[in-house]
């Protein structure tokens, strides 16, 4: 496939090379995307067949808004987000985990039991704000 | 070190001069509005110029304090706001443009508190489109084509900040406000040379902000020091009823008067030795020069690693998520293909299809590591590392055709609602700014802001400016 000679990087990674990005020439020991393998070549082939899936899904639901450049690149990203999931879904969790629904760290903080954290190390910034 | 001129002030200077009536806060404006009318397109830095809206709350801060009626360092104290922060009746075009002609009735709530503090809206700041939610692959990817860097115009301010970072850097107003979901606070700081706040997520308000992913979705300043920060923040910061992820008030709210002794002997300072697995060596250079200037101040320093995990693929699935939900509209009706980028074009169909079930995968994950980042706490006050592993790219830069650089930092930094401040701490050889960021635990913004401050007070990177935009227009 034309997309596996060319580097596919994820949307995340190319925010990341946006925000970081700089003259390849100071870097030349650091391997760039194009000497790296491309997402697409790693994929198992139940990886793959996903992400072929998530792009068929895509065109049968808007047949008519993509060129077929765009089409190219739409597997190109389809494979990289198939790696991220890939990764994620390795990662182990338990039934028991809870999602992160609610981001208030401070809260979920005192609800702990206070002895435990405050005897080894006061919280830094308890008295501070 | 030249003299600074006015226009190059920290807030804090600006302020005991407006206090004093030695400055008049409609000449500041008029002195920032001409600098801005003349040099912003220069550096595609602003949406829009708000110069009646300037001139009126000038005219009034100018009265109040006449009066004897002086509201604290912000009032007289003109400044840019990201254009996704709604202001009434003024274009707010998130950067995009099938939003090119909308506007709101009603101001952010940012944009209130500013207010209520006397701060003088000069102009809504140029942004990447949708602050980068659906992704872009060039810097050009805002309506008002890419920010140019004032201390190398042929390089880019980074995103999604940009106007934000160029406006600050090029002295074009006192300070910016910008928001961060993943690095658009921290980067464009870092490669404009400026200090740059990104607060625990939930204590300012984001109510009247473009969502891209509200669960991490963070409002912040721009500006010339960490002591301007905190005085911004304080005016920003504090619980609101309209945006049910702010903290409760006691939590939200931040105080801060830099007559307050620093404890910074007390800090215990870590000093991250994996937040960067790959480092430009100039930056490396010139980041290792600070991690001296760090130690000589905080002896007590020792090395922190960061865990390791899938915390950038964690970071990814939800932004990309919470994107497809906050643009379901624009990605459903087409009108997606209306964005500049090739990648914003196409990238949110794919975000669509991402399951429910690998979301709570993500957020699952999300909350082991909150775990791990508040253990790694109990034993550090303050993580630094560098802002960003190198120093500006070229403009016109293909962002495809980069080296690819994990970022773990930003990732649990931004997963996990942690406050971050960076400063600049020096210079490559071409003279492109090198920015340092130090990370507290979340809800203790005030050991990043002292942490960062100390580091100012020894060093005088954040003094200096960039040559093509250091004197009058």
């Amino acid at each position: 496939m034309s997309e596996q000679k060319k580097p596919a990087i994820t949307r995340r990674e190319f925010a990341t090379a946006a925000l970081l990005t700089t003259a390849a020439a100071t870097l030349s020991a650091i391997p760039s995307p194009a000497q790296t393998p491309t997402p697409a070549q790693t994929l198992s082939p139940q990886s793959t067949q996903e992400s072929n899936l998530r792009v068929s899904t895509i065109l049968s639901l808007y047949p008519d808004r993509f060129s077929a450049d765009q089409k190219t690149d739409l597997h190109k990203i389809s494979a990289s987000t198939q790696q991220a999931l890939d990764h994620l879904r390795a990662y182990q969790v338990q039934n028991s985990d809870e999602p992160a629904l609610h981001l208030k760290p401070l809260i979920e903080r005192e609800k702990k039991p206070a002895a435990i954290p405050s005897l080894a190390h006061p919280a830094p910034g308890a008295n501070k704000l | 070190m030249p003299t600074e001129e006015r226009f190059h002030l920290p807030v804090s200077e600006l302020a005991k001069q407006i206090a004093s009536k030695k400055l008049s806060p409609v000449d500041l404006t008029k002195l920032y509005l001409d600098r801005s009318e003349k040099l912003g397109p220069q550096l595609n830095a602003y949406a829009r110029l708000t110069p009646e809206l300037a001139m009126q709350q000038a005219e009034a801060a100018e009265k109040e304090i006449h009066r004897g009626h002086y509201r604290g360092p912000l009032h007289g104290i003109p400044y840019a706001a990201k254009d996704l922060l709604a202001v009434n009746g003024i274009p707010t075009t998130w950067g995009a443009k099938p939003y090119a002609d909308q506007v709101f009735d009603y101001d952010a709530a940012v944009i209130d508190h500013l207010r209520n503090v006397g701060a003088i809206l000069i102009g809504k700041a140029a942004m990447i489109e949708l602050a980068g939610g659906l992704g872009y692959r060039f810097a050009s990817a805002s309506l008002q084509g890419a920010a140019k860097n004032p201390w190398d115009t042929t390089c880019w301010t980074c995103g999604s900040s940009s106007g934000s970072g160029a406006i600050v850097a090029a002295g074009l107003a006192a300070f910016a406000i910008g928001t961060e979901t993943w690095g658009s606070i921290v980067c464009p700081s870092a490669f404009c040379g400026v200090s740059g706040f990104r607060p625990t997520f939930g204590r300012v308000s984001t109510y009247g902000a473009m969502a891209l992913a509200p669960s991490m979705d963070k409002i912040g300043p721009l500006a010339r020091s960490a002591d301007d920060c905190a005085h911004i923040f304080a005016a920003i910061a504090g619980h609101d009823p309209r945006d049910r992820n702010t903290l409760p008030i006691d939590k939200a709210a931040f105080t801060y008067s830099p007559s307050v002794e620093l404890k910074s002997h007390a800090l215990r300072i870590g000093w991250l030795t994996n937040a960067w697995p790959n480092i430009d060596p100039q930056v490396q250079k010139v980041v290792t020069a600070a991690q001296a200037v760090v130690k000589k101040f905080f002896p007590g320093m020792r090395e922190a690693t960061l865990p390791t995990g899938p915390w950038e693929e964690v970071g990814t699935i939800v932004v990309d998520v919470e994107a497809a939900a906050s643009y379901r509209d624009l990605i459903r009706s087409g009108k997606v293909s209306e964005l500049i980028d090739p990648l914003g074009q196409i990238s949110g169909y794919l975000c669509e299809q991402i399951s429910a079930a690998d979301y709570l995968q993500a957020l699952k994950i999300r909350e082991l590591l909150q775990k791990k980042i508040d253990e790694l706490f109990e034993s550090f006050d303050v993580l630094v590392a560098a802002s960003q592993p190198t120093p500006a790219s070229p403009l016109e830069m293909n962002l495809e055709s980069g080296p690819d650089y994990p970022d773990p930092l930003g990732a649990i930094g931004n997963l996990c609602g942690l406050p971050a401040l960076s400063v600049p701490c020096g210079f490559t050889d071409n003279h492109l700014p090198v920015g340092l960021q130090f990370v507290s635990r979340a809800g203790d913004d005030l050991s990043a802001i002292q942490a960062a401050k100390q580091f100012q007070q020894h060093t005088t990177w954040h003094r200096q400016h960039p040559p093509q935009f250091a004197k009058p227009a």
